[in-house]
């Protein structure tokens, strides 16, 4: 029997999505501030409209404070997480639409969607000649939702129940005591990055590129961005291949594989102990890496497409690192990727699919998962080629020793499987729409895997049921299932509960 | 130790912690690079 959620439990999650939404009012400064510096007085409106529907919002729900005793329970913070995923791209959105980038509201939402679970598929027209406010608003969404946008909430609010919201929002790792310590390290570790990424690229930029200095740092802090939170917007149509430059690509592949990393990597990284080639996290990561680029190699050195081996490298292993830290970027168009073939194709796609590392910015199934999927399947043959009553009993290193029990065996497989549904799924839906089998599954796949990369199925004109389709690919994946199901719950809970 | 104190090894502890983490990724990223590198040369000229 499902018991029919109390009216202070909806109250307590309309306050906290009021408090995220306070959030949402002030990341709106950052383009409003470029806006005024640039004088784009239009711009400047649509994000005092945007600001000011947030803070409203989060204004009106300030009187729903809950008691101090009332602590937030896990389903709630699930609910919340779910919620805020939904509601913080619709208020994001609301630049986009009034910008006239986009033909209705729900390109608008897609392009928001797609920001904020740090995706990269664009539906935007004329994305050279978009205002700069716009295009630091477009890079900001990764940014808050690489990040997380809870995250940042609970940064700055303190209360009861934060543990729920950080768990909700697919972050299963706490490398300090509290919440809010650890929230501030992960600030720390994205300041660290944004300072030496951003200055790297900014010189680059002005000395190498010949941009003025105000264009070289705003496509420095554009790519970080991009790179850092694995989004893959970038602030040209052209992705990567605008800047035609090694060096830029170089620090771009160093901030793909700093944002794909666990931020329990990081602090290990960071604090010590240093041991973290041990984890196998980190082992599956780097083998899937070095065997998924040399089937790249062999699939690109089988067409001829490029002739010489710094040519394989450079645009190989960019493409395969960005699809397997779920980023994005690209350096060919989407026509000249689907031509590299049969085994390149199946490569990236499969990249894009495992992901990068866990509590990282990067989607798909992920490392860890990935790792302790081949664990419980070699464990299965030994148990049937061992004598009957033979004991196995699984083992793993991930930042110490421990076992592979059989309810983390089975969660493990769970979100795996559902991760192969959602790019099923989307696939389907794609050969609905008469879109070819490779196409269909690479597009899927890189929605679901909140990579970005397309052979051009998304596109200004694309079905509206696929990208209905897509959008709830992203959020789903996203959110990594459980906060989805639980919102699912809640909501059956209140019409048919008792 | 004195709370300023404390906080001065806090950040001297951040500062070498962050440029540690910075070598190591970078030289990460290098060394796949040189892997892959001789694998690309190895797969180019056997196909």
């Amino acid at each position: 029997m499902l018991v029919k959620p109390h009216r202070d439990d909806a109250k307590l999650i309309v306050y906290y999505l009021g408090r995220i939404m306070w959030v949402v009012a002030g990341a709106a400064l950052i383009p409003i501030i470029v806006a005024i510096v640039e004088g784009e007085w239009q711009p400047f409106g649509w994000f005092l409209t945007m600001s000011g529907t947030a803070a409203f919002l989060g204004a009106a729900t300030d009187r729903l404070k809950p008691p101090q005793k009332q602590v937030m329970r896990w389903g709630d913070g699930m609910v919340v997480v779910a919620l805020t995923w939904l509601v913080v791209p619709l208020i994001g959105a609301i630049p986009f639409f009034l910008s006239g980038h986009f033909s209705d509201i729900l390109d608008a939402l897609f392009e928001s969607m797609s920001g904020f679970t740090a995706t990269g598929l664009s539906v935007m027209s004329d994305i050279d000649h978009n205002p700069t406010s716009i295009t630091i608003w477009r890079q900001t969404t990764q940014f808050l939702g690489g990040q997380g946008i809870v995250l940042a909430a609970l940064s700055v609010f303190a209360g009861g129940g934060l543990l729920a919201l950080y768990h909700a929002e697919a972050r299963d790792e706490r490398v300090f005591p509290s919440v809010r310590s650890t929230a501030r390290f992960i600030w720390l570790v994205s300041l660290w990055h944004g300072v030496i990424g951003v200055t790297v690229l900014w010189l680059i930029g002005y000395f190498r590129l010949g941009f003025e200095p105000g264009r070289a740092l705003l496509h420095a802090y554009a790519i970080f961005v991009g790179a850092f939170d694995t989004g893959g917007f970038s602030p040209m149509s052209t992705s990567l291949a605008y800047y035609r430059s090694f060096p830029y690509e170089l620090v771009t592949m160093w901030l793909m594989l700093a944002g794909t990393l666990s931020f329990g990597a990081h602090y290990h990284l960071w604090r010590g102990p240093r041991n973290i080639l041990r984890n196998l996290e980190t082992k599956t990561m780097a083998a899937s890496v070095i065997l998924g680029t040399t089937i790249l190699f062999i699939g690109l050195a089988r067409t001829d497409i490029f002739v010489d081996t710094p040519s394989v490298v450079r645009r190989g292993f960019l493409h395969l690192l960005s699809a397997h830290t779920s980023t994005g970027f690209a350096t060919v168009t989407g026509s000249d990727l689907a031509s590299w073939g049969g085994l390149a194709f199946a490569a990236i796609a499969t990249a894009m699919a495992l992901g990068g590392m866990g509590s990282s910015t990067s989607g798909g199934v992920k490392a860890l998962r990935v790792g302790l999927t081949i664990k419980v399947i070699v464990n299965t043959v030994k148990e049937t080629l061992l004598p009957e009553h033979s004991v196995i009993r699984p083992r793993y290193y991930q930042n110490g020793n421990r076992q592979l029990s059989p309810r983390l065996a089975q969660s493990v497989l769970v979100v795996s499987l559902l991760f192969v549904a959602l790019y099923l799924f989307g696939t389907v839906v794609g050969l609905v729409y008469g879109f070819p089998l490779q196409d269909a599954m690479f597009e899927s796949v890189s929605a679901a895997g909140t990579v970005g990369l397309s052979v051009g199925v998304t596109n200004p004109a694309m079905p509206i049921g696929l990208q209905i389709t897509y959008l709830l690919l992203m959020w789903a994946s996203r959110l990594e299932f459980i906060a989805l199901f639980s919102l699912a719950g809640f909501a059956l809970a209140t019409v048919i509960g008792e | 130790m004195t709370e300023p104190a404390r906080r001065r090894s806090r950040i001297s502890t951040d500062i070498s912690g962050g440029v540690f983490h910075l070598v190591a990724e970078i030289g990460a990223l290098l060394a796949l690079l040189v892997i892959l590198g001789a694998i690309a040369w190895l797969v180019t000229t056997l196909i």
